[in-house]
């Protein structure tokens, strides 16, 4: 049995992978989460692409998978260092410390704060809202704007790329999730206002993973989607408190006025790495400012720090099962090291 | 509409390596067409396209796109990859032949 | 009297005819430029105070330089000296020559080489004050050229952070200035040492030498020094056409036909002459943290000499602070926007189908237009429809489509033609709405809406209309404790005086901190519109460090009145970025009895309606 004791910090599906798999390794696993409840982003989520499967169970099967472990939640590290003799000292919010003997990073990601493209609206107009707000308003937790229910013949905006690959806002890299998540609430909204008509703007639609092509289809095919490629330029308010937008239709190079009950925009993934790890653990960055591992292809999860291991989104936009996996991967990786 | 083969003369080489030059950020690029939407000038002009135009070789349609532009810059600050559209524009259609003097007297 | 003569004078006398010759040649030129207009005024003006007017500021500008006096004293004292030094040794050497020969009319150098040829103790009337003022006038002029020499050493002592670079004519022209006066001394002084005279200057160099005064005068050191004094002096004057020094005839013509009313257009090509090239436009330059080598002084040069190319007429942001700063008062965006002119192709723009005016049902009185970039700004232009509803103002927006641009851009662009076409059709729609006044968030369009276009309403910007709402009651604010930092807009501030009216409305809302580069010195964003080469990161470059001078410590917020700073200056500020409206929304007390009315139903007017009709 080892006796080694190995940090885990950040408690969403990477974090979660990495602690079912060392625990269930025997090891002595505390896990570091800054909001209360482990599931990271999960939980903002009502239902996952591409079968709608309500995010909360997927949330409880993955912390179902960890055995014994020690689990601090609402602790938002203060700081990490590593000592001579390899080992990592924990500083938690209160000033308490703690000692492991390795450590996964599996911190996540930042969601794009929408108010930065001051032309869309957000935080301005009521009836711009993000893709993280509808998730809400279609769980059920935040009510719709109380005016759309009542109209008849909705007409709802989908706006990709809100933050990604966008430098002027620092982010060129793409955030891989938006696209099929567009697709996934436009059926959403859909279902849930049958008279209502979703255009969705896009710049590319990256259907990358199982299932997804063919959601795509179906939104067009079952659900009257309609897809044009072009960016939404400006939104401005009209006198009814309709949205009205402006965008090309780049494909076939003609202008678009249009007026719009609901502008939901697709804000992507950003790097949100605290200082300690890049200052003090020696962690590099790619250009969008995620964490580097010491390569992309055989070593995404080790870093030239020894016992320190990189784990799901702080290394770039993943989907939840990438990024579950991508926690197991490190903690296989982890256990490989400490064998040898 | 004219039909024509993709040997692209021309095509990222003579002209439009000096506008490369000129304007190294054109090749940033992803012809999201934000510009053209943003357009105050017109429905015609798109510098998307005109860009898009230039990556195929055709300089004088490129220009064509360019059209009416009112040179209000609203395109620079709709860009999200940071296209210099204005200086993409001047070089296009300002000063064709930017080595030369102009002239003071 | 028979005038004296050496072989000598020669050098200088060719100096000063080919100068004298090119100077008239020069003169000529210009005049025949001008247009008939502007002939038929100089004219009209040469008997009348316009012509006195102008004197007095010759002597101010041309010799005393106030203008620079007011960059920096130590700067303003070289200036000073070497102008006025040099002119009191012209005017009394002129009078002394007058008083020893008695006539009026004497050969031109020999004012010049005057103790040359009457050395040692000349007594005539007067003649001792005459020797002392010559004297002291060489004194005011050595110390100019020796701090002149010092400037070249260490600019930041003069008060500049950078010096201009020269080109050849102009470090030939300066070296041989730089040894006309003290090889006149030495001249004098040596030849006071053999003959004796002189006063306390090159009387006491005289003295110093007098040991060696054999020495000296068996090997005619006197006559080689006289030699060498007259080709520094001829060769100085032989180069002054062709260098920066052609500035000193030229800014006096260029005074002179300024107060004689000949338009900016016809005053061009004096300008271009009339630059001393004294490097004082350079550090105000926006594009210098990006280390951009092309600042009015380099500019201007180079469009002298004909060596203008469409980069160097685009290369500037013409955010006005060179023009703010240059001594001379030279139209240095003027200048500029010729150069872009004349690389100019022709352009036309469409007939603009999308623009429109909403005229009111009760005739809008007030029209709000937010500006084309405003468009990207809705939280600037929905805190002012807020406001104006709850000041009570019944208002229409100009162009609700976002497809209307006031021309500014095309016209900094070089496409005048095409500008003045944009204007007309705007004014056509402006005049069928029956707007009484226009309210613009964009300081380029307040610009040019109030000084290009002759419209018949009262055109404000939006911190002018928020100063008087504010000031009149109709909006009442707050006072929070809040920190804030004003950043001037450079077509706002220097490009239309508004300095005061956002700082009234701020400092009644917040505290308002100072900063050193505000008002006239405001720091250019690096957005400006009249710039087309920029990169991202030299825009960047050029706001942080705008930021930077303006941000401390305490700064909470920044703020701004143009929608391009905002934009500009939010992406790297530290600190929140927003625009006087908001700031003003934020703080409005809201005044629950009031009536605010509702927006007028209005009608659309279009632009083919318009030609329709």
């Amino acid at each position: 049995m080892h006796t080694k004791k190995i940090a885990v910090i950040g408690a969403g599906p990477a974090g979660l992978g990495a602690a079912s798999v060392l625990s269930r390794n025997g090891l002595r696993v505390s896990v570091f989460h800054r909001e209360a409840a482990a599931g990271g982003h999960l939980n903002d989520w009502a239902w996952l692409f591409p079968r709608f499967v309500p995010a909360r169970d997927v949330a409880v099967s993955m912390a179902a998978e960890t055995r014994q472990v020690d689990f601090h939640p609402g602790c938002h590290i203060a700081g990490v260092s590593r000592h001579a003799n390899g080992q990592f000292k924990i500083v938690m919010p209160d000033g308490q410390t703690e000692v492991a003997d390795a450590l996964v990073y599996a911190g996540g990601f930042r969601v794009f704060d929408a108010s930065r493209k001051e032309e869309l609206g957000y935080g301005i107009y009521p009836r711009v809202v993000t893709s993280a707000d509808l998730e809400k308003m279609l769980a059920g937790e935040v009510p719709f704007p109380v005016e759309l229910l009542q109209q008849q013949a909705l007409r709802i905006g989908v706006v990709h790329c809100v933050g990604s690959r966008d430098e002027k806002s620092g982010n060129r890299h793409c955030s891989r999730m938006c696209c099929v998540t567009g697709v996934k609430q436009s059926i959403e909204l859909r279902k849930r206002f049958p008279n209502s008509r979703v255009t969705a703007f896009y710049m590319d639609m990256r259907m990358f993973g199982n299932g997804y092509e063919e959601l795509y289809l179906e939104a067009q095919r079952d659900w009257q989607v309609l897809f044009v490629r072009g960016r939404v330029s400006e939104v401005a308010e009209s006198d009814e408190g309709r949205l009205r937008v402006k965008a090309e239709d780049t494909l076939l190079g003609r202008p678009i006025r249009d007026e719009f009950d609901l502008l939901v925009l697709m804000v992507g993934m950003e790097a949100d790495l605290p200082k300690w790890l890049i200052e003090d653990l020696g962690v590099k960055q790619i250009d969008a400012g995620f964490a580097r591992g010491n390569d992309e292809l055989v070593a995404s999860n080790r870093t030239p720090t020894r016992g320190l291991y990189l784990a799901g989104s702080c290394k770039g936009p993943l989907s939840v099962a990438e990024a579950w996996n991508d926690g197991q991967a490190a903690a296989q990786q982890l256990l490989l090291d400490l064998n040898r | 509409m004219q039909v024509r083969d993709l040997s692209m003369a021309g095509a990222w080489g003579d002209s439009v390596d000096v506008l490369k030059a000129i304007e190294p950020s054109l090749v940033n690029c992803i012809t999201c067409g934000g510009c053209a939407a943003a357009c105050a000038a017109s429905a015609n002009v798109s510098v998307a396209k005109a860009i898009l135009l230039l990556r195929r070789g055709l300089l004088a349609d490129a220009r064509a796109a360019l059209e009416g532009c009112l040179f209000c810059g609203k395109c620079r600050f709709v860009c999200p990859m940071g296209v210099n559209t204005r200086g993409v524009i001047a070089a296009l259609t300002f000063s064709p032949d930017s080595s030369g003097n102009i002239l003071h007297q | 009297m028979t005038q004296p003569f050496d072989w000598f004078v020669i050098p200088f006398a060719i100096g000063f005819w080919s100068m004298m010759l090119l100077l008239v040649v020069k003169i000529c030129r210009w005049w025949l430029g001008f247009s008939s207009v502007d002939k038929k005024m100089a004219l009209s003006r040469i008997f009348s105070v316009h012509t006195l007017r102008a004197l007095v500021e010759m002597v101010r500008e041309g010799l005393l330089h106030r203008n620079i006096f007011r960059v920096s004293p130590r700067l303003g004292y070289m200036h000073m000296s070497l102008a006025m030094g040099w002119f009191l040794l012209i005017v009394v050497g002129k009078f002394q020559t007058l008083a020893f020969t008695g006539n009026h009319v004497n050969a031109v150098w020999l004012p010049i080489f005057f103790k040359s040829f009457y050395p040692g103790d000349v007594h005539f009337a007067g003649s001792v004050v005459y020797e002392f003022l010559m004297d002291a006038a060489l004194l005011l002029v050595l110390s100019g050229v020796a701090l002149a020499w010092y400037k070249r050493v260490a600019p930041s002592a003069l008060g500049m952070r950078k010096s201009a670079r020269h080109i050849w004519p102009d470090r030939v022209a300066l070296t041989f200035l730089w040894f006309v006066f003290p090889v006149r001394l030495l001249s004098e002084g040596g030849t006071a040492a053999i003959h004796g005279g002189g006063s306390f200057l090159t009387g006491t160099v005289g003295a110093v030498l007098s040991p060696w005064a054999d020495l000296l005068a068996a090997w005619q050191v006197d006559g080689a020094l006289w030699w060498g004094y007259s080709i520094v002096l001829g060769g100085f004057f032989l180069m002054l056409p062709w260098s920066r020094y052609m500035h000193i005839p030229a800014e006096l013509v260029l005074i002179l036909f300024r107060h004689w009313g000949v338009s900016p257009q016809s005053l061009q090509p004096i300008e271009l002459e009339a630059c001393s090239r004294c490097g004082i436009c350079i550090d105000g330059c926006a594009m210098l943290p990006v280390g951009n080598d092309g600042q009015a002084v380099y500019y201007v040069r180079d469009a002298r000499y004909g060596y203008v190319t469409a980069a160097k007429a685009h290369d500037c942001l013409m955010c006005g602070s060179c023009e703010s700063r240059c001594p001379v008062g030279l139209r240095l965006g003027s200048l500029r926007l010729e150069g872009r002119r004349k690389g100019a192709s022709d352009w036309a723009v469409n007939p603009v189908e999308s623009a429109s005016v909403a005229v009111g049902a009760n005739g809008g009185r007030v029209v709000y237009f937010p500006g084309c970039v405003g468009a990207l700004t809705p939280a600037v232009t929905s805190a002012m429809r807020r406001l104006m509803q709850a000041a009570g103002v019944s208002f229409v927006e100009m162009d609700a489509n976002n497809g209307m641009c006031c021309g500014r851009p095309l016209f900094l662009s070089g496409q005048a033609d095409a500008a003045r076409a944009q204007v007309a059709q705007n004014s056509q729609l402006l005049a069928a709405s029956e707007a009484q006044v226009l309210v613009t968030s964009c300081p380029v369009c307040y610009k040019m809406f109030s000084q290009y276009y002759q419209l018949p309403i009262t055109v404000m910007h939006h911190t002018q209309w928020l100063k008087q709402m504010v000031g009149d009651g109709r909006l009442q604010v707050s006072h929070s404790d809040a920190v804030m930092v004003y950043h001037d807009p450079c077509e706002l501030g220097r490009g239309c005086g508004v300095y005061d009216e956002p700082r009234d409305v701020l400092s009644r809302m917040v505290t308002l901190q100072s900063s050193s580069d505000q008002r006239q010195a405001s720091l250019c964003c690096g957005g400006s519109l009249g710039g087309y080469r920029m990169k991202d990161a030299g825009r960047q470059q050029i706001a942080s460090h705008a930021v930077d001078r303006l941000v401390d410590a305490r700064t909470q917020t920044l703020v701004t009145a143009c929608p391009m700073c905002k934009k500009t200056l939010a992406a790297v500020s530290p600190v929140k970025v927003k625009d006087i409206a908001e700031v003003t929304l934020e703080h409005l007390v809201l005044l629950p009895f009031k009536k605010i009315p509702h927006q007028e139903k209005s009608l659309l007017v279009t632009k083919q309606e318009l030609v329709g009709a």
